[in-house]
């Protein structure tokens, strides 16, 4: 008889998945594990329970250093986000949700970038500070789960004072390979209307639309019981009013700023992205590494990478998870973009945008939340609260910046989240 | 509201299920898929029928030949290991070889070189696991689902009336007991607890509205030889039936859980009361000298044999 040697222990220890759990949770977690067996091996199916979720997210930028600008409001933007979502199942095969977001913006964005008039690094104009804006959006999401596959498609309104957008797609995913194997992939389109505040005064537009169109594929691949890859191309064409109806760009041939030009950008965009993941878990401090990449290129000669970790460690049976988080971006700049120029360019393209120009930046931050099960009710509870904070300077950037943009900005993001399942 | 109430038997044991739907047509689409699901694993793992993937298995032991698992049956397996690990190695599904040796209608005890030959065969340690592959290291071993099987079929279901949005039932698969939702006004299910000693007798009355009632006891296959009971949970470490307790009852969320909770307690023998205890479930015991205990006993009752009024 031919002897076969086998690591039984392995292979136990992954199908008993270690004692430091409780008896119970043991025994519990190995059936939950044996009945979400389908024999009929559909994909992942329509959520089971109405849910309803709220979150509220402040986001903050630091004010802008007074030796930094040369006119207007140092207090920079502030936005709160109020975001409900509920979703519930339709039939046993498809599930549908409903998102409304409110946000109320306020505070100066940066208006134009001159010379400093003492010979020194370029400053930046701010504009006043701004009443507080409202935006509302709202859309609508829905799903259909075949066998080894999932449909969805989405429509979406949203509004401001000064502009509108429409947005509707279609998303996808197909199972394979004994679901080792995901194919997924997406196209969106949107279609937004601006209408400026005291537009048709000061060369600022009336009114004007842009168009664009999203195509996406992706292939995410269980590796072994423990890793996934993903991976994921997507592709964006912008048309139509691409730039920004409050910035001004300084024309400064001597040191001084003659003219100011409006913003005025190409009127066609097209970006690609390639965006690669890896999870790994680590099953014997019940944690998991996720490693991000992420390469962007556009037609704007605008190139960035971003590279981010994030580590998600389990607490007493997954009730509790702390992800702390750590993101570095760099950029270069669009080809027609300067801090200010000596004379106009030939193409009549202008912009002096800090997200246009070359910098780095580094994130880090924590997500902790808390799950309760079977809580107020027999419903199933998830809290979470979410910190980050954003540094961004021209030094930051992989090639070192000729000159620094004065408006970079660095900013806190506070996120807090509550769901409820009933 | 149209109620379907239907007594059968499936997995060897007297079954019984009672739903209550929108229509007699979606009950009669339940009923189908149910008997459909019991048909379905009844045959893919009874150890009686030849195209069993459990017979499979058992004709390969000793072999060498590897039986490869689909994900069912390996996520039972996988059961079976946390059973296996959680109870010390007292829950163990390579242990129905022992019942061999076993004649519950014979009146006469097994022949002790015969139990020590078939104790050899009993170890889920030794069997083999390879990737998605097992195999069973020696002739004559076996293992079936027998210990959970009914539970696991009682948890089906009730996800199979879920799915076809049936909130309000109780499925019976032999005692152990699977509540799909209470009654449509709301009210619990009042589910009976056999008295061990007197087995067509309720001694508790539990009513619940949610989760899963299972119970094990020494009442189901038994034989008394001068005045000591001889039943057919057997020790897979001597091979001898248990002593100790005459029955547990468990309530859980999934009727899997109930089930493996009191066959580990029966196991446990005199250290059964304390398992559970520590488990954190709600349970009930009877030992073999009448005495009971647990959290679903009434902590003070007035009289001795009053039953339990609640449960979670």
């Amino acid at each position: 008889m031919k002897i076969v040697r086998v690591n039984n222990r392995k292979a136990r220890r992954r199908a008993g998945r270690g004692r430091r759990r409780t008896i119970l949770a043991s025994l519990s977690s190995a059936a939950l594990a044996l009945l979400g067996t389908t024999t009929d091996s559909r994909a992942d199916g329509p959520v089971e329970k109405i849910e309803a979720a709220y979150a509220f997210s402040f986001y903050s930028e630091d004010s802008i250093k007074e030796s930094n600008t040369s006119l207007g409001d140092t207090s920079r933007y502030e936005i709160e986000t109020q975001q409900v979502t509920v979703a519930g199942p339709l039939t046993d095969r498809s599930d549908v949700a409903f998102d409304f977001i409110y946000e109320s913006m306020s505070g100066a964005t940066p208006w134009f970038v001159e010379p400093d008039p003492s010979g020194g690094q370029p400053v930046q104009a701010m504009s006043g500070a701004t009443v507080t804006e409202k935006r509302y959006d709202g859309a609508l999401r829905g799903n259909y789960y075949f066998d080894n596959a999932r449909a969805g498609a989405h429509f979406g309104v949203s509004g401001e004072n000064d502009y509108l957008a429409i947005y509707s797609g279609v998303n996808g995913e197909y199972h394979l390979n004994e679901k080792n194997t995901t194919l997924s992939g997406g196209l969106s389109f949107s279609i937004d209307e601006i209408k400026p505040t005291e537009g048709g005064t000061d060369g600022r537009i009336k009114s004007d639309e842009k168009q664009s169109v999203s195509l996406n594929g992706g292939f995410s691949q269980i590796l072994d019981r423990s890793t996934t890859l993903q991976t994921s191309i997507s592709y964006k064409h912008s048309t139509g009013f691409l730039s920004d109806p409050y910035k001004k760009a300084c024309i400064a041939p001597n040191a001084t700023c003659t003219d100011l030009l409006v913003d005025n950008r190409p009127d066609t965009r097209n970006q690609v992205a390639w965006l690669t993941q890896v999870r790994k878990h680590f099953e014997f401090i019940d944690a998991s590494l996720h490693a991000n990449y992420r390469f962007h290129y556009d037609d704007w000669k605008l190139t960035s990478h971003t590279f981010e970790v994030e580590w998600f460690q389990n607490f007493f049976d997954d009730l509790v998870q702390v992800v702390p988080t750590l993101r570095y971006y760099s950029q270069s700049q669009a080809y027609f973009y300067e801090p200010f120029y000596l004379s106009e360019r030939s193409d009549g393209l202008a912009s002096s945008d800090y997200r246009l120009s070359p910098y780095g930046s580094f994130s880090f931050g924590a997500k902790v939340q808390m799950r309760m099960e079977d809580w107020l009710g027999s419903s199933d509870w998830r809290l979470a609260i979410n910190y980050e904070r954003h540094l961004a300077d021209a030094d930051f950037a992989l090639s070192k910046a000729k000159v620094k943009n004065p408006g970079l900005v660095n900013f806190h993001f506070v996120y807090v989240t509550a769901d409820i399942k009933f | 509201m149209p109620k379907l109430h239907t007594r059968l038997t499936a997995l060897g044991s007297p079954c019984e299920f009672q739903l209550y739907g929108a229509s007699k047509d979606q009950l009669d689409e339940v009923a189908a898929a149910c008997a459909s699901e019991l048909g379905r694993i009844e045959t893919k793992y009874s150890r009686y029928l030849d195209d069993s993937i459990v017979t499979r298995i058992n004709q390969s032991a000793g072999t060498g030949t590897f039986t490869r698992l689909d994900d069912e049956t390996k996520n039972l397996f996988a059961y079976a290991q946390t059973a296996f690990d959680q109870s010390d190695g007292l829950f163990d599904i390579t242990s129905g070889v022992l019942r061999r040796a076993w004649d519950f209608k014979s009146g006469r005890l097994p022949n002790t070189d015969e139990l020590r030959d078939l104790c050899k065969l009993v170890g889920w340690k030794r069997v083999e696991m390879r990737g998605e592959e097992i195999h069973l290291p020696r002739p004559g071993m076996e293992i079936d689902f027998g210990g959970f099987g009914k539970e696991y079929a009682a948890d089906r279901l009730a996800g199979v009336c879920h799915q076809h949005g049936i909130t309000s039932g109780l499925i019976d698969l032999g005692g152990d007991v699977c509540i799909v939702g209470p009654h449509p006004d709301g009210s619990p299910w009042l589910v009976g607890i056999r008295d061990p000693r007197d087995p067509e007798r309720a001694m508790a009355s539990l009513p619940l509205s949610r989760g899963s009632l299972a119970t094990s006891g020494d009442y189901e296959r038994f034989m008394e030889i001068d005045g000591k009971r001889y039943c057919h949970l057997l020790d897979p470490r001597t091979g001898w039936p248990i002593t100790g307790m005459a029955a547990v009852s468990v309530v859980a969320d999934q009727c899997l859980v109930a089930g493996t909770a009191t066959t580990i307690a029966m196991l446990k023998g005199h250290s059964g009361a304390h398992w559970l205890e520590k488990l954190g479930l709600p349970y009930l015991w009877v030992d073999g000298n009448r005495r009971t205990g647990g959290s679903l006993w009434p902590k003070r009752t007035p009289r001795n044999e009053a039953p339990a009024t609640q449960a979670s």
